[in-house]
């Protein structure tokens, strides 16, 4: 494994209602709540979880788009909530972020060209013909004809939207993409094309992923190590075939379980099925945010929340996990 | 398989330019088509004025007093013998630049405020829309009347109590849109990139806001015309012996039952033009409606 | 795969010699077109399928490929004024209900036929309690009395599995999870113990854990109820945990028909291979992915030939002239590809 590129250190943003400036209500949403995560150089982590676990705002946070309630995210050993506005500009640079929703991350009124060559004339590194060649490039990069430059997004499909958001995050040549379920509105045929894009370019730059999804099937396939989150917390973290295999946290064990399996022989396997409800993030149990659904809840879960501890190369969060 | 290449090519990619869906939908739309047709010839009468007005407007004969509709007057003449349909169209010149220009001014103050409240939030979003909540709670035409009162008339004050009066609609309408629009991805993907705040309101915020602004601008057009012909019928407005179809109306009221085109003939038309730029608006409104939800 | 094979005698496989009365369901060359100012959608091209009771066809397809509008042919919702069913007959339990008035199929929507929507949230109205929203089905369509509508609510509820169903009666839309109101969907469209559900992508909009309870349940249901089910689903995955019949859509036409296992076992049509071997699912890390190259077609410039012929990679030169048909090359399973022709 390479250096550590991006760290995040007791991260937690807290999101407060406070209901108006009438009402006593006063609502604390703990939407990332004590994250401790490393992402290594040229690896690709994927973070799994639930609507409403935190995903994106942890997301959104390692990329400063977000200021946290505390905690930092170190880039490369820095604060990047400290830095100055000359290593800002840098550190926007070397980050970039691919969106879920290919028809919401392109401004309708701009031109493909534009859009794709946006970062180079925010950070002044080309314009005029220069601008040109380097936008022809990307768009060869991604697949996409050089032909279409001038044409606005609604004139092309999903996935080929998708390659623009894709070749606008490479403009600036960054070291980390931050992927945000990038393939979750695509098409299946569709889907495979841009998941192969994304490998071809980590293969060819030496890129770092952070690679969020629920879908598992994408993430073994995408992932190098995989990040576990559940409501807020993370609570389990490791080598990805390690966790498909065998997940020491019942989160995970169910997660992994719940995902269908295109194989309509193995259809009466045994399943574990979740029992109750997602617990809401505003109000969170006491002791393991887990144990109102874990079937293996014992009187400490109850009391006593869990940390993260290493567990041979893995972390995991359980009093017990199993094994 | 060169041919099966082609046949890749020609399924991927949809061509829908956005006029000529525009275009497509003003055909279906047989209001707004007329709308458009009344107001070519509106403002063709307000350029073309000296061509085409058969007499000297402001030209004084007493002998031609009151004359009815006839061949000679084809809308007749009033208290001064002057030719109605002159009148009117040199009049058209008052209320275009009038309908334009504080719309025109009104739309931008709006604009940039409504950008900067939606934007930005807080404070400074609390700020404004006070102000607005403040012009919009007066009776708009009392506000104007007070500015014209202070002011003194004259066209320009004319500009100045319109503009006042109606940025705060605009502000509105914009601030709530950019509140929509800021919470998109694209937004958020140029903040990612390090693209500077005045940037992202002049280049991702504002193209997006033009629809709306094309709406309502067609839509202020005849409030702001209306808003002129009233100023000037409480004689607050355009000054005689200007010809503005408002003040056509006011000084034909006291003939209205020995003469009564005088007065009728100009408030129709402020009617047709004001309908016309409403069918117009409503039309744009429709066309550009799914480019919004989008 | 032979410790499985135990599993599957309950899934015994049956071809075409369906009994006729076992058929719940049968469309034969439905065509639903929407006439636009640019020119003629064909959105659903002469389409044919049969579901017979207590079995769940799955109906996959990428984005329009037609098979939600299938779905809303059968229903008679095909949106006006531009949609239209042009031909076809739809047989519901030996009932033609294509050539309905819009106030008969009233009568048989939401009693006969009910149908589960994608987004749960938007198909329940805020206002109103759920108890109440599903007490309205049954009282409108069994004419219950309040009372007896509401007990069989609560038994409903109890069937879809919705915890303190006596408390969710009073519960209004927004309090419930994404789960719970896709159970409350369900309950509401069984109550009246439809011959036909239809279920457009029940589970696309929620977590994988809350899919895998759903999923379970609506396998249940088919157990304990004589319904039959079209899934509608772009999911393969889900596909193959709860389907007995599967028919593939590609651009408003069937490519290709048969049951479970010999889709999954032996697919012929090269979109239906294609589109389960771009499943990432079982590939290991670094191994590449399968992809189908180009994108669907626009329907209103449909090539000519085979509609797949662009993206197809065992195309030969005739796959660009002559459209094929849908032919069976074995018991039950059909297939329009021109390789399998005669």
């Amino acid at each position: 494994m390479g250096e550590i590129l991006i760290q995040s250190k007791n991260l937690k943003k807290y999101f407060v209602d406070t209901g108006g400036w009438l009402s006593k209500r006063k609502n604390t949403v703990k939407a990332v709540d004590n994250v401790d995560l490393e992402i290594y150089q040229h690896e690709t982590l994927a973070l799994v979880g639930e609507s409403g676990c935190g995903k994106s705002t942890l997301a959104r946070l390692l990329i400063n788009l977000l200021e946290p309630t505390d905690g930092e995210v170190c880039y490369k050993g820095e604060n990047i909530f400290s830095l100055s506005a000359e290593a800002t500009k840098q550190f926007k640079k070397q980050v970039q972020f691919i969106f879920q929703d290919p028809y919401a991350c392109l401004n309708p009124r701009m031109k493909v060209s534009d859009i794709i060559g946006e970062p180079l004339t925010t950070h002044k590194l080309a314009n005029g013909t220069s601008k040109e060649n380097r936008v022809e490039e990307l768009m060869n990069l991604v697949g996409l004809r050089k032909e279409f430059m001038n044409r606005y997004p609604h004139q092309f499909s999903g996935g080929q939207r998708q390659r623009i958001g894709i070749a606008r995050a490479l403009a600036l040549n960054p070291e980390l993409l931050i992927c945000d379920e990038p393939v979750s509105a695509l098409d299946v045929s569709i889907q495979s094309q841009i998941l192969n894009l994304l490998k071809d370019l980590q293969g060819q730059f030496g890129l770092t992923y952070f690679f969020i999804s629920h879908n598992l099937s994408v993430v073994r396939y995408m992932a190098d190590r995989v990040c576990v989150m559940f409501l807020g917390k993370v609570v389990e973290l490791g080598n990805c075939k390690e966790i498909f295999e065998q997940p020491l946290h019942p989160y995970t064990a169910f997660l992994m379980n719940a995902a269908p399996i295109p194989n309509p022989r193995l259809r009466n396997r045994e399943r574990l099925l979740l029992e109750g409800e997602v617990p809401s993030p505003i109000n969170p149990p006491p002791g393991c945010s887990f144990h109102a659904r874990c079937p293996y809840v014992q009187e400490i879960c109850r009391v006593e929340e869990p940390k993260l501890t290493d567990r041979g190369g893995r972390k995991c969060a359980c009093h017990f996990s199993l094994t | 398989m060169e041919s099966q290449q082609q046949a890749i090519e020609q399924s991927q990619y949809l061509e829908e330019s956005f006029f000529a869906e525009l275009i497509q939908s003003f055909k279906q739309n047989k209001s707004a088509l007329v709308g458009s047709i009344v107001l070519v010839l509106f403002i063709s009468a307000a350029v073309l004025a000296p061509f085409i007005a058969p007499y000297d407007p402001y030209n004084v004969d007493m002998s031609q007093q009151f004359q009815r509709p006839s061949a000679q007057y084809l809308l007749g003449t009033d208290m001064f013998g002057r030719d109605i349909l002159s009148r009117i169209i040199y009049g058209s010149r008052i209320s275009l630049v009038i309908g334009l220009i504080p719309t025109l001014i009104s739309m931008v103050i709006g604009t940039i405020l409504g950008l900067v409240a939606g934007y930005y939030g807080k404070k400074t979003d609390y700020i404004i829309m006070r102000l607005a909540d403040i012009v919009m709670a007066f009776p708009s035409l009392l506000l104007a009347m007070v500015v014209m009162y202070t002011l003194g008339a004259s066209l320009l004050n004319i500009f100045i109590a319109i503009s006042m009066v109606n940025w705060a609609g605009t502000a509105r309408v914009v601030r709530s849109q950019t509140l929509v629009l800021k919470e998109k991805e694209f937004v958020e993907a140029a903040k990612i990139m390090g693209v500077k705040n005045w940037v992202i309101l002049l280049r991702h915020l504002f193209p997006n806001c033009i629809p709306s602004l094309l709406v309502l601008f067609t839509l202020g057009i005849p409030d702001a015309i209306m808003s002129e012909a009233t100023l000037s019928f409480l004689g607050v407005g355009v000054q005689p012996p200007m010809a503005s179809w408002g003040l056509m109306v006011s000084t034909g009221k006291e003939f209205l039952f020995m003469a009564p085109w005088v007065a009728i003939v100009p408030g129709v038309a402020i009617l047709i033009v004001a309908l016309a730029f409403n069918f117009l608006g409503d039309g744009l409104r429709d066309a550009l409606d799914p480019y919004l939800k989008q | 795969m032979a410790e499985y094979s135990a599993m599957i005698d309950d899934h015994t496989i049956r071809g075409t010699s369906t009994p006729e009365k076992d058929k719940m369901l049968e469309v034969k060359g439905l065509k639903t077109y929407f006439f636009t100012s640019k020119g003629v959608i064909p959105a659903v091209d002469d389409i044919s399928f049969t579901v017979s009771r207590g079995r769940i066809l799955g109906v996959v397809g990428e984005s329009g490929c037609g098979k939600s509008m299938t779905a809303l042919s059968i229903m008679g919702l095909v949106p006006p004024p531009t949609g239209k069913i042009v031909a076809g007959d739809i047989i519901l339990d030996g009932k033609n209900i294509a050539s309905l008035t819009e106030k008969e199929m009233c009568q048989i929507r939401g009693n006969e036929i009910s149908m589960v929507f994608q987004e749960p949230m938007t198909s329940l109205n805020p206002v109103y309690t759920v108890g109440k929203q599903v007490m309205e089905a049954a009282i409108l369509h069994q004419h219950l009395s309040k009372a007896q509508a509401k007990e069989k609510t609560l038994e409903m509820f109890k069937l879809v599995g919705i915890p303190e169903p006596k408390k969710r009666l009073d519960s209004y839309p927004h309090q419930l999870s994404g789960g719970l109101r896709q159970r409350v969907m369900i309950a509401m469209a069984l109550i009246c113990r439809p011959k036909l559900l239809i279920a457009d992508e029940p589970t696309t909009a929620l977590d994988v854990t809350v899919q895998a309870q759903i999923l379970q349940l609506m396998k249940k249901l088919q157990t304990e109820l004589d319904s039959a089910i079209v899934l509608i689903t772009h999911d393969m995955g889900v596909v193959a945990e709860v389907c007995d019949d599967v028919t593939i859509m590609y651009a408003g036409k069937i490519v290709e028909q048969a049951n479970v296992f010999e889709i999954f076992d032996n697919c012929l049509h090269p979109y239906t291979a294609g589109l389960l071997k771009a499943m990432p699912a079982f590939k290991e890390n670094g191994e590449r992915l399968y992809n189908i190259p180009g994108m669907l077609p626009n329907l209103l410039q449909l090539p000519k030939g085979c509609r797949f012929y662009p993206r197809c990679e065992c195309a030969s030169a005739i796959c660009a002239e002559q459209e094929p048909d849908l032919v069976e090359v074995g018991q039950g399973h059909f297939v329009r590809c021109l390789k399998y022709r005669g």
